[in-house]
């Protein structure tokens, strides 16, 4: 757990290296949020509280995607394509550890960074949601769950890596996949019958639009627990895999190495 | 005709040096096209809900968001690989190897890279903009096809104008991707609708401050008859001239910074 601790303050530290990429990044965001805000400022112009809850939903979009999108793909494929994945497991560490640390220490930085500035600015667009501490821990639990749904996601795509020269193709595919069924830039409600269907098939329905709902809307719980426990289902058959798929790679390290 | 020549030379190099990766090389372009085909997939689901954005229905954002795309796309391929991510070559010396060289820097940056992965977003894109076309009776005509053609390429000029100057800024900051993801990509964004739909300072900023809006906005505003006013429909048929105009400044301020760039190797 040290261990871990220790990828994730490094991770965090190398956020701030480049503190003009920083300031940067910030605006990026809350150009882009600027730019959401005003195109459902325009189509909902008659329709005061459904613009609001449109504005909550992109501000609250944007957050989650500062704390979904990380680099473990790259981290792991890079690691594969070195070579340097067999020298870490030399190492006293478990090679996922890592990669996990990294990542999350990366996501913590860009909420520190990007998130908290922009959520500030446009505070005022969020002071009408019923904020309560249920809600909020209710909404956290929801994208935690998201987080290490995505980060097993993508440490599988990053195995590709023993496959594939490039994998940013494969990591492109699924960013763009969860970008559509999601809810990241439209949510789901708006989606015709037959998509919404398609995206409860696949585990990205929970990542978007699950925990901002909680947050801005009065959720039964039969929604909310039947959500959780599929959640759960989905970790534990991607553990599963990766676990697999790790132990596969760690197999075909040492038959290369020896 | 001779940078031709090498350009064409250095194109038959990197297929046959990419062929070595084949499932690399189309899993890349399908990666581009699938991207590109999930956006009008969005665009196609708001206009569902919502029929028009700014009156504009989703056979008209297609014409905007696809001129947007496809001039992106073609300067992508030209100027994209080598010259946006300049900064790389600038921070770790690689410029001196092409300075040595008795060929112009541009057009060594140009040969040495290929786009290949735009060839995805070109694909989907004219696949979109024909059924566009196809759709809209207004469009056949000569003489706008014409004009959408020269468009084009002033859209194309403009684009790779900004991504040269992305890449001349590293002469002045080092790092400039950063600069450019946020004054070329994220404020380009606001013109993949109508802009119509913004306050108006929007309109002036995308126009006199960044010209994004003459790439695709005043052009697609021409041909489909959405010229808000006069003034705007002039700017529409100039959007070219802006385009020529444009690329000759971003010349301009790459020959001044690399006057400034001091070789990272000494």
């Amino acid at each position: 757990m040290n261990c871990f601790g220790a990828f994730l303050r490094i991770a965090f530290k190398n956020y701030f290296a480049y503190r003009a990429t920083l300031f940067t990044s910030v605006l990026g965001i809350l150009l882009w949020v600027a730019i959401q805000i005003a195109v459902w400022a325009y189509v909902f112009q008659k329709d005061a509280q459904m613009l609001a809850y449109m504005t909550a939903y992109v501000i609250l979009a944007g957050v989650l995607n500062d704390f979904y999108n990380n680099r473990v793909t790259d981290l792991v494929a890079e690691k594969i394509s070195s070579g340097n994945f067999a020298i870490d497991l030399i190492k006293p560490v478990n090679p996922l550890f890592s990669f996990w640390g990294t990542a999350f220490g990366g996501t913590a930085a860009a909420l520190f960074c990007r998130s908290l500035p922009m959520v500030i600015v446009y505070s005022p667009c969020l002071m009408h949601l019923h904020w309560s501490i249920g809600k909020i821990l209710l909404s956290m639990i929801a994208a935690i769950l998201g987080l290490v749904l995505v980060n097993l996601i993508f440490t599988l795509i990053g195995y590709l890596a023993f496959v594939f020269i490039e994998i940013w193709p494969y990591r492109r595919l699924v960013d763009d996949t969860i970008r559509l069924l999601s809810g990241a830039v439209i949510p789901i409600a708006f989606f015709p019958d037959w998509l919404i269907f398609a995206a409860k098939l696949t585990p990205f329905y929970f990542l978007y639009t699950f925990p901002i709902n909680l947050l801005t809307k009065d959720l039964p719980v039969s929604e909310i627990t039947g959500n959780y426990i599929v959640m759960l289902i989905w970790i534990a058959g991607l553990s599963l895999l990766l676990r697999l798929v790790y132990y596969r790679a760690v197999k075909y390290c040492i038959i290369q190495g020896g | 005709m001779d940078n031709l020549k090498l350009y064409f030379a250095y194109i038959g190099m990197f297929f046959r040096s990419r062929a070595e990766y084949k499932t690399s090389f189309f899993a890349g372009m399908f990666a581009n096209f699938y991207c590109y085909f999930v956006t009008y997939t969005i665009f196609w689901l708001m206009t569902q809900r919502f029929t028009t954005i700014g009156g504009w229905n989703f056979s008209e954002l297609t014409v905007l968001y696809g001129t947007g795309l496809l001039t992106y796309a073609i300067s992508g391929v030209l100027f994209w690989g080598s010259i946006y991510f300049l900064e790389s070559a600038v921070t770790e010396g690689k410029l001196d190897i092409l300075l040595l060289r008795p060929k112009g820097l541009i057009v060594q940056l140009i040969c040495s890279s290929f786009g290949y992965t735009f060839i995805g977003q070109i694909i989907v894109t004219v696949i979109f903009l024909c059924l566009a076309f196809a759709n809209d009776a207004s469009l056949h005509s000569w003489t706008k096809i014409l004009y959408y053609l020269v468009a084009l390429v002033g859209g194309v000029l403009i684009n790779g104008g900004a991504v040269i100057i992305v890449g001349a800024l590293s002469f002045w900051v080092k790092r400039s991707t950063q600069i450019g993801g946020v004054f070329y990509y994220t404020l380009r964004e606001f013109c993949i609708y109508p802009l119509n739909i913004y306050p108006r300072y929007i309109k002036l900023a995308v126009t006199y401050v960044f010209p994004w809006a003459f790439i695709n906005y005043y052009p697609a505003a021409v041909l489909l008859g959405k010229s808000e006013n006069g003034y705007d429909y002039c700017l529409g048929l100039l959007a070219p001239l802006v385009g020529v105009a444009f690329f000759l400044l971003s010349l301009k301020i790459f020959a001044l910074g690399l006057r400034r760039y001091e070789s990272a190797g000494n």
